[in-house]
């Protein structure tokens, strides 16, 4: 056994920092996304990653869903109580805006999805 | 019938689990902000017992030492245990497989390989018994990062009783 550091020992370093940096590569199969269901059928889904807004028809009159940082929340309406408009900014895998008279729902899938006990 | 040489390496064995126990139950009271940084003195009993004694020996004071620490803390068989069980198996395993593997590496470098392997494999166990591996993932660099100076801390230490040990007059037990 040598007593003295040398040179190789870097080596269990060097991995040790490439292990340390290994959460850094970006896996898209985790990656969030917003599916659209009309009638309990998947309709469409979008990236969480990207801002955009679209517009989803529904049984009672368009909807303008809006991605932006992260969150997901529907804009516009055209029914009188906008309820969804009311359920706010969702951003959490698993959590849905959902319009019963319109038969639609937004959900955002994917990502690091929790257990049953902790959603 | 045991031979001398014998029932000096098992004398050796249990004083290294005994010092590999101590230092493993003491390190448990040391505050520190986060529950799995410390710096993993006791691994220095499992570095002394593969250059003095030798590799099988490594792992059984390995195993000695958390089995002992457990049982002085009532952690035998909790989640903590088989989580410091299964890291310094897992350690103990790496260092001897680099030290064999004459890697010219010196008591740092298998030290370090311990040292990380350990946090790695900590964080892992800790992964499949309390949270999920996809965040087991997510705290690899705040468990392997510190691991490289607490390697280093241990090598230091290893190496200071091997010095001593080398200088003793009865120097026969190391290599």
């Amino acid at each position: 056994m040598r007593l003295k550091p040398a040179p190789l020992d870097l080596l269990p370093i060097l991995i040790a920092i490439a292990i340390a940096l290994l959460p850094l590569i970006p896996n898209d199969k985790h990656a969030e996304t917003v599916v659209v269901y009309r009638s309990h059928e998947r309709r469409a889904s979008v990236p969480m990653s990207r801002d955009t807004s679209f517009v989803v028809d529904t049984d009672i009159g368009e909807w303008t869903v809006r991605i932006e940082s992260g969150e997901v929340f529907v804009t516009e309406a055209h029914c009188p109580k906008r309820i969804c408009v009311g359920m706010g900014r969702i951003s959490r895998p698993g959590s849905a805006i959902v319009c019963a008279p319109g038969k639609v729902a937004v959900v955002i899938e994917g990502g690091e999805e929790l257990d049953a006990v902790t959603r | 019938m045991r031979s001398r040489d014998d029932n000096r390496r098992m004398a050796l064995c249990a004083l290294l689990v005994a010092v590999g126990a101590v230092l493993w139950t003491l390190e448990e009271f040391i505050p520190r902000p986060l529950p799995w940084l410390k710096p993993g003195l006791a691994n220095v009993a499992t570095v002394l017992a593969m250059v003095i004694v030798g590799p099988v020996e490594a792992i059984l004071v390995a195993v000695g030492r958390v089995l002992l620490g457990g049982l002085l803390l009532g952690r035998l068989g909790s989640p903590a245990f088989i989580i410091s069980m299964s890291s310094a198996i897992v350690a103990g395993f790496a260092m001897i497989i680099v030290w064999k593997s004459k890697v010219p590496m010196s008591i740092y470098g298998i030290s370090i390989t311990g040292a990380v392997s350990h946090a790695v494999a900590q964080v892992f166990v800790a992964g499949l018994l309390i949270f999920s591996p996809s965040i087991a993932i997510k705290l690899l660099p705040l468990v392997v990062i510190p691991a490289i100076p607490a390697g280093i801390l241990i090598a230091f230490l290893s190496r200071a009783v091997i010095t001593r040990i080398k200088k003793h007059p009865n120097k026969d037990i190391s290599q």
